[in-house]
């Protein structure tokens, strides 16, 4: 506040009071006339400075609220860019923290490899550069002759004539049958199902020039690399993976769409249907399931097209829910049931219906059986696209991937920390200059470690091994004491069944090991016998899922 | 055409102004009561310059009330001023009567009632001006 202000108030107070205090008014008119002029003096004064005063003041505020919003303004206009260098600051961490990681890792890598197997191998492990430009050139140089197209004409003639001679032969040549029409493969999960179905398509491709159109399979993402993989390498697309049946119900308009369009003078089609039994119960696939049955009876054979239906049951409900179709189903479609064993495994077991013998009667459930060293996919796939002749491999029991298996969270830990990709991953992430980067570390860390703590460690890990190998005999020994009738692996085994369906480890002891907590000085008692044998099984015997389920438990030990 | 809902096809743009600061405010306070205590002083010496000259006691009157009428019926157009320009026109009425404050005891009540009956008629007056 001015002081100029404030004292011509306090002035013109004063001017004020003697103007109208003085009495007699005559004797003290001077005085009141002087301090009326003074009391004026003082406001006019005071007034003229306070509005001066507010004017300077209104000046400030106003370049204050300007300065202001100019401010406003100004993080407006750089918000964005701050957050943008923000952006790149925290990518450039990430960058530096995965570069961080992955040299800790590679470094942990390499103190473990070196330390199993040592420095030299390790070394001798890392990829080679390869010579570049000379095989190319030679392959690129050598000419081809001219006689192989002929050559191969023939080799694939002879092709053909060997896997139809092997087709013919066996059992009286049912699966030439199943070359035009279209045919129903059901059974057990684990029933050489989907790997006959692309048996038989190639067979179809190779033998009939049919063209393989589509895999529909909800699964396919399960299977592509196990029974399609044949299939997927001759360039045949695959619809519904992971469960995808709004994908497989387009597949099945589709092929409706064919059967209308296409004529007997088209290239013949092989389509492939996976998983048939649930296309009634799909959302995605309710409505074109149920012309399936009655599409498949009539329209094929003039579309030049055979479908082959894989599924796990040939009963109409399961196939789509067609009804009053199940006789023309039986005579329109050729239906081979496949076998498989309680742990699904296939038996190459089966029986066919719905082909004809020589008089044209059809023939119902004729035992058949399937010859697993010739016929399985790779097999006629490797007849036709290598140089030599597959070998027959009598045995060889196929891979089976299990149908509807979806990993657990349990079975992606184990399939991680036993992921033996790891190793070449890592190997081939090495350089040579990394790696002796990564042992000099190791060493330099050895050598400090040693110098330091190598006596205190020795004596440890040869006190702790010590303990630890004279605890597990003394539970061997209880072991076989107390369970003379059994073995450490079915014991094992038992626990494993039983944890399945029981997460409580105490539980299993008491079931499985057949122990219990009231009988302290019986035999097999809970504390003394079912608690340290369970915690020495699992820890032996059990996968990293498995310990980690009962990480509690045995971490109270 | 005017269309009330119609939107102003390019409507200007808003000014930001700033509100005012409590110095600003306080600086405000202290110039109006400056203002007001200025017309009371004047009052006051005006009162004190007549009293020894009656010759020109209508004139002085007459000088006071005008003055007063003026500031308070002719304030400026800014509203911020009106009502300040108004209470300084009754400060000048309150200083030009307390100056005689030593002979207000001559007073009688129909001096009283006559300036009440006065002021109704002139509010009155100035009513019906205001209808035509």
């Amino acid at each position: 506040m001015s002081k100029l202000a404030i004292g011509s108030i306090f002035g013109g107070i004063c001017c004020l009071g003697l103007s109208v205090a003085a009495i007699p008014f005559q004797r003290w008119v001077i005085h009141r006339q002087v301090a009326g002029i003074g009391a004026i003096s003082c406001f006019t004064v005071g007034y003229f400075e306070s509005e001066r005063k507010k004017e300077e003041q209104r000046a400030i505020d106003l370049w204050n609220f300007y300065q202001e919003q100019k401010q406003k303004k100004l993080d407006a206009a750089i918000e964005p860019v701050i957050a943008a260098e923000l952006v790149q600051k925290e990518e450039i961490r990430s960058k530096y923290s995965v570069a961080d990681t992955e040299e800790e890792m590679r470094g942990n890598f390499t103190v473990l490899q070196v330390d199993r197997y040592g420095e030299d191998w390790l070394r001798s492990q890392l990829p080679q550069p390869e010579p570049e430009t000379e095989t190319k050139t030679e392959t690129i140089e050598t000419p081809e002759p001219e006689t192989e197209t002929q050559e191969q004409i023939e080799t694939l003639a002879t092709k053909k004539a060997k896997l139809l001679k092997l087709i013919n032969e066996h059992e009286g040549g049912w699966i030439g049958q199943l070359m035009q029409k279209p045919l129903l493969i059901y059974g057990d999960m684990g029933s050489y199902k989907s790997y006959f179905a692309s048996f038989l398509a190639l067979c179809r491709h190779y033998l009939r020039g049919h063209q393989i159109i589509s895999i529909a399979d909800p699964h396919f993402h399960q299977n592509r690399e196990a029974s399609w993989k044949c299939l997927v390498s001759l360039g045949t697309s695959g619809y519904g993976a992971n469960q995808n049946y709004f994908a497989v119900g387009e597949q099945l308009n589709a092929m409706y769409v064919r059967f209308a369009t296409r004529t007997l003078k088209d290239k013949p089609f092989t389509s492939i249907w996976d998983e048939v039994t649930g296309y009634s119960s799909e959302e995605g696939t309710i409505e074109p399931a149920k012309k399936l049955i009655r599409k498949m009876v009539g329209d094929p054979r003039k579309a030049n097209e055979a479908p082959i239906l894989i599924g796990h049951d040939n009963t109409l409900a399961a196939l789509g829910g067609s009804e009053g179709f199940s006789k023309s189903r039986d005579r329109g479609i050729i239906q081979l049931e496949l076998y498989s064993d309680s742990e699904n495994r296939p038996l190459f077991k089966g029986t066919l219906s719905g082909i004809k013998n020589g008089e044209g009667e059809f023939v119902d459930a004729q035992k058949v059986s399937i010859a697993p060293e010739w016929i399985r996919p790779e097999w006629v796939y490797e007849l036709f696209n290598q140089q030599s002749d597959p070998v027959l491999e009598p045995q060889k029991p196929p891979i089976i991937i299990p149908e509807i298996i979806p990993e657990s969270d349990a079975d992606k830990l184990d399939r991680i920390l036993n992921q033996p990709i790891s190793d070449d991953y890592w190997l081939q992430e090495m350089s040579p200059e990394l790696l002796d980067r990564a042992i000099e570390m190791r060493n330099t860390q050895t050598r400090q470690v040693s110098e330091s703590e190598t006596g205190i460690l020795e004596v440890a890990s040869v006190d702790t091994i010590q303990d630890k190998e004279s605890r597990d005999f003394e539970i061997q020994r209880l072991v076989a004491e107390k369970f003379p009738e059994t073995t450490e692996k079915a014991l094992f085994d038992s626990i494993l069944k039983y944890s399945e369906t029981c997460r409580s480890a105490s539980k299993i002891i008491k079931s499985c090991l057949k122990c219990s907590h009231s009988k302290s000085d019986s035999p097999r008692s809970y504390k003394n016998v079912g608690k340290p044998v369970f915690t020495y099984l699992v820890r032996k015997y059990g996968e990293a899922s498995l310990i980690a389920q009962f990480a509690d438990y045995l971490d109270k030990e | 055409m005017f269309l009330p809902f119609q939107k102003p096809q390019n409507p200007e743009p808003i000014e930001l102004k700033p509100s005012d600061s409590l110095v600003l405010k306080r600086y405000q306070n202290l110039n109006s009561w400056q203002f007001r205590s200025l017309f009371f002083a004047i009052g006051i010496t005006a009162s004190n310059f007549v009293r020894p000259n009656p010759s020109y006691f209508w004139f002085y009157v007459c000088g006071v009330i005008l003055g007063g009428l003026a500031l308070m019926f002719f304030p400026p157009t800014d509203s911020s001023y009106q009502s300040l320009w108004r209470t300084a026109g009754i400060s000048l009425y309150v200083g030009a009567v307390l100056a005689w404050w030593d002979l207000l005891k001559l007073l009688q009540w129909w001096h009283f009632v006559g300036v009440v009956v006065i002021a109704i008629l002139g509010l009155f007056a100035i009513g019906l001006g205001g209808r035509r």
